[in-house]
């Protein structure tokens, strides 16, 4: 029994050794220092906050999908939700998340790099450890995401993350204005992330977009404010306990304070009751 | 609520959490030890979830409905009424 034990024992320490072993040095010196809370600088609502909104933005869309961005806008000014489905509580997606229109918290582990947003469902994983792409990837709306950081100026310390993310599924937009990205998903994003060379307060995220709905990348500088208050305030959010969007069949409703289906534009069918008993009296 | 979160002191794949619930609707606290197996995948899949895009669950007023594979509303249970219509110009589909 002892020899037994010994056996266990030396396979524990054995394996805590591999463990050990198998894990990178971390020295937290060599990153840039991303805690705290961060902001967008400008308007989260737009993916070019250097431009106006909609067709302000100028997206270098083909023909194709600028007309369906124009009559996606016709049905947001009908009332409808157009392309910009978000309104369901699905996740915006990339590289909509990087809008920046939650708060924003910037994690750096040895072997991946998180930046978490709170709001639905859009928290990002960078894969910093070194692999390649998988062969097979399980398409989401936030894609796979491999980084690379990197000492640029050889002071000894990392100042710059470089990302590539694919792997997507769709629909997703741009903003809320309804931009879209091609429907084959073959989205590709380039990311160049680091801090500003005159204020740690601040860091831009160079966004590269690659897109069969694009005549040529669309390349965006985004830049965040860190908030000054060391202990921020995280506020929860939970998308679908205050939404009051409803999708059934191929329509978007409301509902109402009073907990009544509501149309959301002008002579809007009602929903199709066939499943129900008609003679039954309509619910509250 | 208050936890305990630590390594397993001879499986250091293993992550245990001890949960303590203090709450008025217990009549003592109530203490559990929950534990968690590392994925001994090199490089595990974080597979993505989102709820609201495979839901078919519709919540109106305070009435549960479900979406059929066609999308339409459909009752939860036996007789239930369906929703309201009046906000709409026409209701008798």
């Amino acid at each position: 029994m002892r020899y037994r034990s010994g056996v266990v024992a030396f396979g524990s320490l054995a394996a805590l050794c591999i463990t050990l072993a198998e894990s990178p040095a971390w020295d937290e010196t060599r990153y840039p220092d991303l805690k705290g809370q961060w902001r967008p600088i400008g308007d989260p609502m737009r993916f070019d906050p250097s431009k106006a909104w909609g067709p302000g933005q100028q997206a270098p869309l083909t023909p194709e999908y600028q007309a369906l961005f124009e009559a996606n806008l016709k049905d947001q000014a009908a009332g409808g939700q157009g392309l910009a489905q978000t309104n369901t509580c699905i996740s915006p997606g990339m590289p909509r998340v990087t809008n920046g229109y939650g708060q924003i918290e910037v994690v750096v582990t040895p072997r991946t790099t998180y930046f978490m947003v709170e709001h639905i469902n859009d928290n990002r994983r960078i894969y910093t450890d070194g692999r390649d792409w998988p062969t097979e990837l399980e398409p989401t709306y936030l894609g796979y995401s491999i980084g690379t950081w990197i000492d640029t100026d050889g002071d000894g310390r990392y100042d710059l993350l470089e990302v590539e993310t694919r792997g997507f599924k769709g629909p997703r937009t741009y903003d809320a204005s309804g931009i879209p990205l091609h429907e084959d998903n073959l989205t590709i994003v380039r990311e160049r992330i680091y801090l500003d060379k005159s204020d740690p307060n601040i860091f831009h995220d160079e966004v590269a977009v690659i897109d069969h709905a694009l005549t040529r990348p669309w390349i965006v500088t985004k830049s965040y404010h860190r908030e000054p208050d060391r202990q921020p305030y995280w506020r929860e959010v939970t998308c679908a306990e205050t939404n009051n969007h409803v999708e059934i069949g191929k329509q978007n409703y409301m509902v109402s304070p009073d907990g009544h289906l509501t149309p959301t534009r002008k002579d809007q069918p009602p929903p199709d009751l066939r499943y129900f008993n008609r003679s039954r009296k309509p619910g509250p | 609520m208050t936890e305990r979160i630590f390594f397993d002191k001879a499986d250091p794949t293993i992550l245990h959490d001890e949960i303590t619930l203090i709450d008025h609707a217990y009549t003592r606290p109530w203490a559990v030890l929950k534990s968690y197996q590392r994925d001994p995948g090199k490089y595990p899949i974080h597979s993505q979830e989102d709820c609201a895009a495979t839901t078919a669950n519709v919540l109106i007023g305070k009435e549960l409905y479900y979406l059929s594979p066609d999308r339409e509303l459909m009752p939860t249970r036996k007789d239930q009424p369906p929703p309201d219509l009046s906000y709409f110009k026409t209701h008798d589909r």
